[in-house]
């Protein structure tokens, strides 16, 4: 097992499932016959992929079948019996939750809509100590941007397949820039290279919070949001990680605002760059 | 709906079991499946393949519910990753190879395996690979390389009788 890979390896392995075009297939053919170690590399990959075919075949013939059948007909009369609304989906996989899963769902739940908020408010949520109000200020801080990303862990490049039209989004940003008091119309233009695909408003813990939508055509879906932030703190730009989504964040001026997304530190810092600058 | 959930009940099983490893939590994803996708079959786009949408959906499901088990472990740090085996894979005696390939791609990062089951095990293209998990086609080649060398030297061995003891080795 060679510590470096072989700089060809991308376009040997698209060789050898076909998925090079017919200009570059030839071209790679013809480079074959002249270098005996692509070859070489070539036949080594191809021996790599030798078994996974059949080993994922073998797996899905392993796959408990009655036992899948029993769970789908259980989840047709669910749907059947308790009619269609977000919240017979939250219980059934998740009725095992920890307390502390629950505040966590509750809190995804929350941005998600008032109905299933209610239900897990109403019947299931624990009751949190109380805490002492600077305490209880910090964690909200930190809470919002926990909430947004496990919203936002929900969103997938399909999720924002459909690219809202211009009136659309002008009057999205419109009712958000209303709501948040800060004029938000410019920036989509502001940010190279990302397609927006629209703007919604949430309500955090009684504060209005804007999450714009745009879809990187590397990295996938990335936000940038907005929230009111009565306190008016002045936080520095700050990177960190949370799960696997990188955040951007920071405080001026009565707003926090943070970018997130899976994609390089870097990238997000240039995009806070342009965007707060 | 209900009856093309049927038919890929198996392929949606083996996708939750690559991704987490676990055979209660792969019918959890599969059952989570089908109720969000029956509760949201009008949105299912006619004439698209359900097989990608309903993948789309269990994927969704997988990410937030492995957030809800870092939160419960209240540190936000990963698994320990020991090496995994897949539990059902100890069971093929037919095939040896496939069993080393299994217990070699269990040990991969959740991204490789992903890749590597949506492109051997279900045939997605580069392009919808890459579509599904949000990355650029480059990453699917890069990741495919990557797989396809680590597997390699298995299939070197399998031309030798090997001795059984050695499987214990992955344990």
């Amino acid at each position: 097992m060679s510590e470096q890979s072989h700089p060809d390896d991308p376009t040997i392995v698209a060789y050898l499932d076909g998925e090079l075009d017919p200009a570059e297939r030839a071209a790679f053919v013809a480079r074959l016959e002249a270098e005996p170690d692509l070859l070489q590399r070539l036949e080594e990959l191809d021996r790599g992929g030798a078994g996974i075919a059949d080993a994922m075949a073998e797996l899905k013939a392993r796959a408990p079948k009655p036992r899948l059948d029993d769970i789908l007909a259980q989840a047709v009369a669910q749907h059947a019996a308790e009619g269609d609304t977000v919240v017979p989906f939250r219980r059934s996989p998740f009725a095992n939750l920890s307390p502390r899963q629950l505040i966590a769902a509750s809190v995804a739940l929350f941005l998600l809509g008032g109905i299933a908020n209610d239900f897990l408010r109403g019947q299931q949520a624990p009751r949190q100590e109380p805490q002492r109000a600077e305490e209880a200020e910090t964690t909200r801080r930190e809470d919002w941007r926990q909430a947004v990303a496990e919203y936002w862990s929900l969103t997938t490049p399909e999720t924002l397949a459909l690219a809202p039209t211009p009136e659309r989004a002008a009057a999205e940003l419109r009712l958000a820039s209303s709501k948040l008091g800060v004029d938000l119309a410019g920036v989509p233009g502001q940010l190279p290279g990302l397609s927006f695909r629209g703007a919604q408003l949430f309500d955090f813990h009684g504060k209005p919070l804007v999450q714009m939508a745009f879809l990187d055509p590397e990295h996938g879906p990335i936000a940038y949001c907005v929230i009111d932030d009565p306190q008016k703190a002045e936080i520095a730009r700050t990177t960190e990680t949370l799960d696997d989504f990188t955040i951007v964040h920071w405080s001026s001026g009565g707003q926090a605002r943070l970018l997130i997304g899976r994609a390089p530190a870097g990238r997000l810092e240039a995009l806070a760059e342009k965007v707060a600058g | 709906m209900k009856d093309g959930l049927a038919l890929h009940l198996e392929a949606l099983w083996r996708y939750g079991l690559v991704l987490s490893r676990n055979r209660d939590t792969a019918e959890d994803l599969v059952q989570a499946t089908c109720v969000r996708a029956l509760e949201r079959a009008e949105q299912f786009a006619p004439g698209t393949r359900l097989d990608r949408w309903l993948f789309a959906i269990l994927r969704s499901i997988w990410l937030n519910e492995l957030r809800a088990r870092r939160v419960r472990q209240g540190s936000g740090v990963v698994d320990a990753e020991v090496a995994l085996v897949f539990e059902g894979s100890e069971a093929i005696e037919t095939n040896i190879l496939a069993a080393q390939v299994l217990s070699e791609i269990g040990r991969m990062a959740e991204a490789q395996r992903e890749t590597v089951l949506l492109v051997y095990g279900e045939g997605f293209s580069y392009r919808e690979a890459a579509d599904l998990l949000g990355v650029p086609i480059g990453t699917i080649m890069s990741r495919l390389a990557a797989i396809r060398e680590k597997l390699s030297p298995l299939a070197d061995m399998s031309r030798q009788p090997a001795p059984r003891g050695k499987r214990g080795d992955d344990v």
